[in-house]
């Protein structure tokens, strides 16, 4: 039976508690504590997930939320669908955390999910960005050389242009370019096969140089 | 006969040496060809992301954070995996204590406040009765030894659950788990000790 209660206020400064002890089993209350979330590897972390450790989950998403979302914002080429995309990701990664069997690494998994979804999304709302010529994204931190301007404005337009291009390439493209998948791993994400995979990055870059033109020297 | 997408890829990509592509080295188109795809993925290959803004990040977490624990909230059925089940049984973890403390401290209140209203058939005065069994326990005199319990007992004659609940002084499964990460080493030796001891009672 509890000796001492304490609740916790919210704004109070110190943590401050008491227990009353309920677990059946007192080697797993143990392990419970002693295992720091933060130094499993990622298949223990998979499984204290699925053990219902909400924690878990929350450190699986701090880990790959930067890579998520930049795999998004190079799809969509802005900010607010990127972000609502990354949400729709990781909800989905959470659905399906349980089928997921170690095969590829997590954020190959995370990928292939990622791509998924943008393309949904994609499928039912064209890409929000401008038109190359009509970018209004410049670098607003332009105090620097004209040649890190010039840069900086290239990258909206390459950018813009990977937005634009059709689905399949624009993944293929993403995917080998920007995230290190091999030609199969990307195959397997895309539903496809390694040779139409390579087909879509050839013709990528083909449609890249023609949407960036001047840029390419 | 030239070389074809697959090819083209692969030498720009050089996972392909060009000296296993012969014709490369005599045809000016697919050496031209080749060289233009290597020039767009130089330019293609520096472009990084905007970086957003720094609370970005923690503010993308939560979002998920919420979304999640919406979803395993869910009524049974509509939930899509079996994380829910998992959530919810810790979520009885943490209940489950909290219900008993909420039943004793109801037992205690009611015991103290009106001890006459609980004789006649029921349990003697000061004795808790739940479910119509007698545990044998007295309760008033449990919480008369203990001050904290005591206080409590007051409290629950004047709280109703709604006003718990607005006061703040409930928890979740998460930010229990989340006060767990966040504690030192101390905090947590401090944490193993009281459970033992708690566990060599029980």
């Amino acid at each position: 039976m509890a000796r001492a209660l304490a609740w916790t206020t919210p704004g109070a400064t110190k943590l401050d508690w008491g227990l009353t002890v309920v677990q059946p089993n007192p080697a797993a209350a143990a392990d419970a504590v002693s295992v720091r979330l933060h130094e499993l590897g990622e298949p223990e972390l998979v499984a204290a997930c699925l053990e219902g450790r909400i924690g878990a989950f929350d450190l699986i998403v701090e880990r790959h939320r930067r890579a998520v979302y930049q795999l998004c914002y190079r799809f969509v080429g802005n900010h607010e669908d990127a972000s609502d995309l990354s949400q729709d990701v990781f909800l989905r990664a959470y659905r399906g955390l349980k089928n997921f069997r170690g095969q590829s690494s997590l954020s190959t998994w995370l990928h292939r999910i990622s791509v998924n979804v943008c393309l949904n999304r994609v499928s039912v709302k064209a890409p929000q960005t401008e038109p190359i010529e009509n970018e209004q994204h410049v670098d607003t931190r332009s105090e620097s050389p004209s040649e890190h301007v010039l840069r900086g404005e290239r990258a909206v337009r390459v950018r813009a242009a990977v937005a634009r291009l059709p689905e399949k390439q624009r993944a293929a493209l993403i995917l080998r370019m920007y995230h290190d998948m091999s030609h199969q791993e990307i195959a397997d994400a895309v539903g496809s096969s390694v040779g139409a995979v390579k087909a879509n990055v050839f013709h990528a870059l083909q449609n890249l140089k023609r949407l960036i033109g001047e840029d390419v020297r | 006969m030239h070389l074809n997408e697959g090819q083209l890829i692969d030498l720009a990509e050089g996972t392909r040496p060009e000296s296993a592509e012969p014709h490369l080295a005599s045809c000016a188109r697919c050496r031209a060809e080749l060289s233009e795809l290597r020039a767009v993925m130089s330019v293609a290959a520096g472009v990084e992301v905007p970086e957003p803004s720094p609370l970005f990040w923690d503010h993308l977490s939560m979002r998920v954070h919420d979304a999640v624990a919406a979803e395993a909230t869910r009524p049974r059925g509509s939930a899509a995996l079996g994380l829910g089940r998992a959530s919810s049984l810790w979520s009885w973890r943490v209940l489950l204590p909290a219900a008993a403390l909420a039943a004793l401290v109801a037992a205690a209140a009611v015991s103290i406040r009106s001890p006459s209203d609980m004789g006649g058939g029921g349990s003697p005065a000061g004795t808790a009765s739940i479910g119509g069994v007698d545990s044998g326990v007295d309760v008033a005199r449990l919480v008369d030894d203990d001050p904290l319990l005591s206080l409590l007992a007051d409290l629950a004659g004047e709280l109703d659950w709604d006003d718990v609940v607005g006061a703040g002084l409930t928890t979740s499964s998460w930010s229990v788990d989340r006060v767990v990460l966040e504690m030192s080493a101390d905090e947590r030796r401090e944490l193993r000790r009281i459970l033992s001891e708690e566990l060599t009672k029980s």
